[in-house]
């Protein structure tokens, strides 16, 4: 069932980005979150009973996957003190973004009756040493997630759905061009963006969602990087480490979720 | 064609009575009119902008209209001299990519039976006298492309060929406007979710353009 509330929530976080032609000068924006009641956001005439198919869930909960591992990403490389100027600036406002789409995706899955994956315990991140490194993963990862973006979008059964899984998708190209910028890379380099199926995405991402055993850690540390030879590697310990460092800045961005329902 | 142009325009902007007399209608067109701004929010009528009987190639001869519109900024502000270095580079790259946008489109409406738009004799582009003037009418150009693309996306018919086309377009559309945000100084992603726009909305954004 697809009920008001459901892409209420959704537009909720996307209302913030219309006013862009009014205000082209959002610079330092973090998270799209606005400061509307929810009486008035249910005012929009909305599709009251449509269905939305197992399909659609399914490409929620795989965008979702995809979600989690950018945002733990993002937390543990801003946790790792790699970063900083531009890049940093980037990271953190970006992050951030991956933290919103994740609430999203998480809240509509939920209220659409499936079940939203967790994030996992631990990530098999890229292991980078520079910001030079992170700065190229980035960008990686950013054109990786807005070709999976492009290539499940159309397959999105309801029309709100589908214009929310597009509006995130702009979001992640546009991430990827900020990346391109400091990564010295052409920042516009297609004027055809090439889409990836599920298969193909999952080709690229599963060596970084797969943890060896022999990496994962014996217990949570609950000391950050901090032993870790200097923070000089991100790795499935790095990221678990984050997780707890991340904590407080998720916990206000939620807060601010659930003022909103 | 501005034909098309009058119909589209018709459509998007629909006389009053018309619109009370989709409030409560079912819901096939109260999806489509998710697109609709929240009326309390943006502090005027609910708009019912459904774009209710507009096929495919409407929808495409309106990207079409629009990528003319941009392709021919972009050509008048490389070839104006005002442009240097990184900003001269990617305006080019971006150049080409409306070029090319405006042939495909124009190449899939005639292979689909339909008749394209052609790009106006004139366009009222402002002052292009800077490099600073360029930049700024760039962004408001692509946020307006992107919103479009976005917008329109839920409406087009063939979701097989039609609309991965436009959704790649779209995320091109994107990378440009944070490019030109970037090269402004400015957050280059400014929220977590990319703007959709109405074609009543465009059609404002762009008619002072179009002239």
């Amino acid at each position: 069932m697809l009920d008001k509330d459901i892409v209420s929530s959704l537009r909720t976080f996307a209302t913030s980005r219309r006013h862009f032609l009014q205000a082209t000068t959002i610079a330092g924006t973090l998270v799209a979150t606005t400061t509307l009641a929810p009486s008035s956001i249910a005012g929009i005439a909305l599709a009251e009973s449509a269905a939305v198919s197992s399909g659609d869930l399914g490409i929620l909960n795989f965008a979702l996957t995809l979600e989690h591992f950018e945002n733990a990403l993002y937390r543990a490389l801003l946790a790792s003190g790699l970063l900083s100027g531009q890049a940093l600036s980037f990271a953190r406002t970006f992050g951030a973004h991956e933290s919103t789409h994740v609430t999203a995706l998480t809240q509509t899955i939920m209220k659409l009756g499936g079940t939203p994956v967790q994030e996992q315990a631990a990530y098999n991140f890229p292991k980078v040493t520079t910001q030079a490194q992170v700065i190229a993963a980035l960008s990686t990862v950013e054109d990786v997630g807005a070709s999976a973006y492009l290539g499940a979008a159309p397959l999105v059964q309801d029309a709100g759905l589908l214009t929310v899984a597009v509006e995130i998708h702009s979001v992640e190209a546009e991430h990827a061009t900020g990346w391109r910028f400091l990564n010295g890379q052409d920042p516009v380099p297609f004027a055809f963006a090439p889409p990836r199926t599920k298969q193909e995405v999952l080709d690229v991402v599963t060596p970084f969602l797969t943890v060896p055993s022999s990496s994962m850690p014996a217990t949570m540390p609950n000391t950050g990087l901090s032993t870790n030879g200097g923070l000089k590697v991100i790795g499935a310990v790095g990221g678990i480490a984050a997780v707890a460092a991340g904590a407080a800045l998720l916990r206000g961005q939620r807060s601010g979720v659930a003022e909103q329902e | 064609m501005e034909e098309t142009e009058q119909r589209i325009l018709r459509v998007a902007q629909p006389p009053v009575s018309r619109r009370n007399a989709l409030r409560g209608v079912g819901a096939a067109l109260a999806a489509l009119s998710i697109t609709a701004l929240n009326p309390l929010v943006e502090g005027r009528a609910f708009a019912a902008t459904t774009l209710a009987g507009l096929t495919d190639l409407d929808i495409l001869n309106f990207a079409l209209t629009l990528e003319h519109l941009e392709a021919n900024f972009y050509i008048m502000a490389v070839a104006g001299g005002n442009l240097s270095g990184q900003t001269l580079s990617v305006l080019t790259s971006i150049r080409d990519h409306e070029t090319a946008h405006v042939a495909t489109l124009t190449k899939v409406i005639s292979s689909l039976g339909g008749t394209p738009v052609a790009k106006r004799a004139k366009y009222n582009f402002g002052d292009m006298s800077s490099q600073a003037a360029i930049l700024k009418t760039a962004e408001t150009l692509e946020g307006t492309g992107v919103g479009a693309y976005t917008g329109a996306a839920p409406l087009i018919s063939n979701k097989t060929a039609i609309l991965p086309a436009a959704a790649s377009i779209e995320q091109v559309e994107s990378r440009h406007y944070a490019a030109i945000r970037f090269l402004r100084g400015e957050n280059p992603v400014p929220a977590a979710f990319g703007p959709s726009l109405t074609v009543a909305e465009v059609t404002a954004a762009v008619t002072p353009i179009l002239g």
